[in-house]
């Protein structure tokens, strides 16, 4: 090639360079690509709910009675579902009730309710205290303001309160909770088993979900004894009863992952995993299996990690703690988050999270609050105590 | 944008064909809001679940437990409506007007599922350098909803998420669009502008011949001697078009649109007959510059299009005229090379030379039958 033509090359290779860097934004219009418009009309987006209900019930201002059992319907089913958007849809229910100071007792326990599924402990045991000041009587009060002090690992309230409570099963369930978390797990199975046995003898009629409760406590009662097996009876009872409940559903998929059966994990949580608790289980299976679609889940799952960081939200912490240390393998991150979750929550899965971070971390220092509160309440759990010990 | 739309619906399609998803998550109600200033306007893109709209107004008029896009379609006008009654945009010197009536309707997916794309434009009276957002959208139906605000200036990206507790944001110190904006979007017009494409390849294509005097075409001896050729013919129709651009964007002069846009369609067949029949000869810059000067037109309205601030009006102008010349030398240093290195074949001749100017003729006379009656007879 001549010296002319090479410069005449240059001079078209650099200019083509240029204008590819400079208009490429423009030319493609990056910032709505994702953005379609279909062409068949009947082509299917997304399923409906139905006519929106409370459209239909416009015309006039809802009654208190009506709000609280609209709002109660969207807990009941956003508890079925896990599905987060039914609390905001309650919280609406509830209209200008929501903000009433001396809103009636109903309405103050469903606020109570949305904000301790929302992780605000804080709001939900004022609101539940200043109820029970008022109205010393009211049962339901007193059995979520019991589960909530337990969460935050005050066994006090819950060993005082829970006897009192009028139905037997709830009390038994309550108490045994407070027990198990403080090195009494075998006498609570004995309670719960006790009051469970009485059903159908004349006792009241009971709601599914009550019964899972019972019977899923069981288990988790089994799993800090070290009775692997009974454990995973009682789990498997329960989803008998509900097969979808997701928190039983959730605490069996850990069983089984402990137990070292990931492979039983996929096909228990196949029809979930629009669950990201859920979701997380299938990935940290998949991944232990070796599976090659463990990255491709792994991504769906960091993407809705980080939408829901986007809006701000905190109730992840946990799982988000497991997913950087076990998925990602960043021990510092899953460290951090697993010490803003114990901020909020103490339950013994907290523990757990907590302290395989400072494990992969080698962090030894860190696990001092985690190992007072186990010092504190003797809890049995072999798999936390051994993991305690061995930390770092 | 509609154009971009409907490219961009097909590669995504075929994405998505080869890309099986989980099923979508459980998240509490999110849409997202992206804003780009551009002087007193604002482009205002808004996600928003179609499981959210279908609670607040009722999608599935078939009552069949779906949304198709159908249905989404034929509510376009009210979800439009009802979506930018819960948004307010202000800046210092008073309330924005969102165009509602020309929002484009498109769809979307995010992790929790498939998302209406509403794309509108708003005008201010004012630079939206300091821009006040006031959301209140779904907070009647979705208490814990929240709108993800992002404001898009320049090199700047904020994000700030509204909720109902905390519905107002203002935004600070959003970044002037840059000149450098607005020769992007120069560039862009021309390589995305499918008839000033024609029109320019029409007049590239015999750019590595010469006109014998018997009419029939001969290949240039020298890549210069085409070079040239081309320069004076781009220079030209830059030229023109510069002139009719300043006149439209100043106000000068208006034509009507349609007038304007047929004979542009009307200039991309004349270019391309002339390749096949010589009606000008030698005179080949003569005709780039009268043509030029009724692209200027388009040009004034594409970028009146992008809504130059008033007071930035030259140097915006100047900016997108700059691109326009960059997008159309960059196609002229991809095109020239090749076609000097293959002037000497049968298949240049033929099939860029011949059919190629064919081709572009009868899609040029398509498109000022349509321009002409505002009918739509090709996709594009």
């Amino acid at each position: 090639m001549s010296r002319r033509r090479i410069a005449a090359f240059a001079v078209f290779a650099t200019l083509i360079t240029t204008v590819i860097v400079v208009a490429k934004p423009a030319a493609v219009n990056a910032a709505n690509v994702d953005v379609r418009v279909p062409t068949d009309p009947n082509e299917i987006l997304e399923k409906s709910q139905g006519q929106p209900a409370r459209r239909k019930g416009r015309a006039a201002a809802p009654t208190v009675d009506e709000a609280v059992s609209l709002a109660q319907a969207e807990i009941d089913a956003g508890r079925a579902s896990g599905d987060p958007r039914a609390l905001g849809r309650a919280k609406a229910a509830l209209g200008a009730h929501w903000d009433d100071p001396a809103a009636p007792a109903s309405v103050v326990l469903l606020r109570a309710t949305i904000l301790q599924s929302l992780h605000e402990f804080e709001r939900a045991d004022a609101e539940l205290t200043g109820l029970l000041a008022r109205s010393p009587e009211n049962d339901q009060a007193r059995l979520t303001l019991a589960t909530i002090r337990t969460v935050r690992a005050d066994y006090k309230y819950a060993e005082a309160e829970c006897p009192k409570l009028g139905d037997a099963l709830s009390a038994a369930v309550c108490l045994g909770n407070a027990w198990s978390l403080t090195g009494r797990s075998a006498a609570a199975e004995v309670k719960v088993g006790e009051a469970l046995g009485t059903l159908g003898q004349g006792g009241a009629p009971r709601t599914r979900a009550e019964i899972v409760w019972a019977i899923s406590s069981l288990g988790e009662y089994a799993e800090r004894q070290g009775a692997r097996d009974r454990a995973e009876a009682y789990y498997r009872k329960a989803l008998q009863v509900s097969p979808s409940d997701p928190y039983v559903l959730r605490a069996y998929a850990d069983l089984l992952l402990d137990l070292g059966r990931p492979a039983e994990v996929l096909p228990l949580l196949a029809l979930y995993t629009e669950q990201d608790a859920l979701l997380l289980r299938v990935v940290v299976a998949k991944k232990r299996l070796g599976q090659t679609g463990a990255v491709t889940v792994a991504r769906e799952l960091a993407e809705r990690f980080a939408a829901v960081r986007l809006r701000g939200d905190r109730a992840h912490l946990r799982e988000e703690s497991w997913y950087e240390r076990e998925i990602v393998g960043d021990a510092a991150r899953a460290l951090t988050l697993a010490q803003e979750n114990w901020a909020v929550q103490r339950e013994p899965a907290d523990a757990r999270v907590f302290l395989e971070a400072a494990r992969a971390k080698g962090d030894l220092a860190a696990t001092a609050p985690v190992r007072a509160l186990l010092a504190e309440t003797h809890l049995e759990d072999p798999t936390l105590l051994a993991l305690a010990r061995s930390t770092p | 944008m509609k154009r971009t739309l409907h490219v961009v619906a097909l590669l995504l399609a075929a994405l998505a064909f080869f890309a099986p998803r989980l099923a979508h998550a459980h998240k509490a109600s999110d849409s997202y809001l992206t804003l780009t200033p551009h002087g007193d306007t604002v482009d205002v893109r808004w996600d928003i679940a179609l499981r959210d709209m279908d609670a607040a107004l009722g999608l599935d008029e078939s009552g069949d437990g779906h949304i198709t896009w159908g249905e989404l379609q034929a509510a376009r006008a009210m979800l439009t409506e009802w979506a930018f009654a819960g948004l307010a945009l202000s800046v210092d010197a008073g309330a924005c007007k969102v165009l509602t009536g020309d929002a484009e309707l498109g769809t979307t997916t995010h992790s929790d599922g498939a998302y209406a794309t509403l794309l509108a434009r708003a005008t201010c009276p004012g630079d939206a350098t300091r821009l006040t957002v006031k959301y209140t959208l779904l907070f009647d139906v979705d208490r814990l909803h929240r709108g993800v605000v992002r404001v898009k200036g320049g090199a700047d990206d904020t994000i700030f998420v509204l909720q109902d507790s905390a519905r107002e944001h203002t935004f600070e110190g959003v970044a002037k669009a840059s000149p450098l904006h607005f020769v992007r979007e120069g560039i862009g017009h021309i390589w995305s502008g499918i008839d000033h494409l024609a029109f320019l390849f029409a007049l590239l294509f015999p750019a590595v011949f010469r006109r014998q005097p018997d009419g029939k075409w001969a290949p240039v001896p020298r890549l210069r001697d085409a070079a040239v050729d081309v320069l004076r013919i781009v220079s030209a129709f830059t030229v023109a078009h510069s002139i009719t651009l300043g006149l439209a964007s100043f106000g000068y002069v208006s034509l009507p649109s349609r007038l304007v846009e047929a004979t542009i369609a009307a200039s991309v067949v004349l270019a391309a007959v002339n390749n096949l029949r010589p009606l000008f000869r030698e005179q080949r810059w003569g005709v780039a510059f009268i043509l030029g000067l009724v692209h200027g037109f388009g040009f004034s309205s594409a970028l009146a299009d992008l809504g130059a601030s008033r007071d930035t009006l030259l140097a915006t102008l100047v900016s997108f005229n700059v691109g326009v010349e960059v997008g159309q030398l960059s196609l002229v240093a991809l095109f020239l090379p090749l076609a000097f290195l293959a002037r000497n074949t049968q298949a240049y001749r033929r099939v860029v030379l011949q059919a190629g100017s064919a081709a572009v003729a009868l899609v040029g006379a398509v498109w000022v039958v349509e321009r002409a009656v505002g009918l739509k007879f090709l996709p594009f």
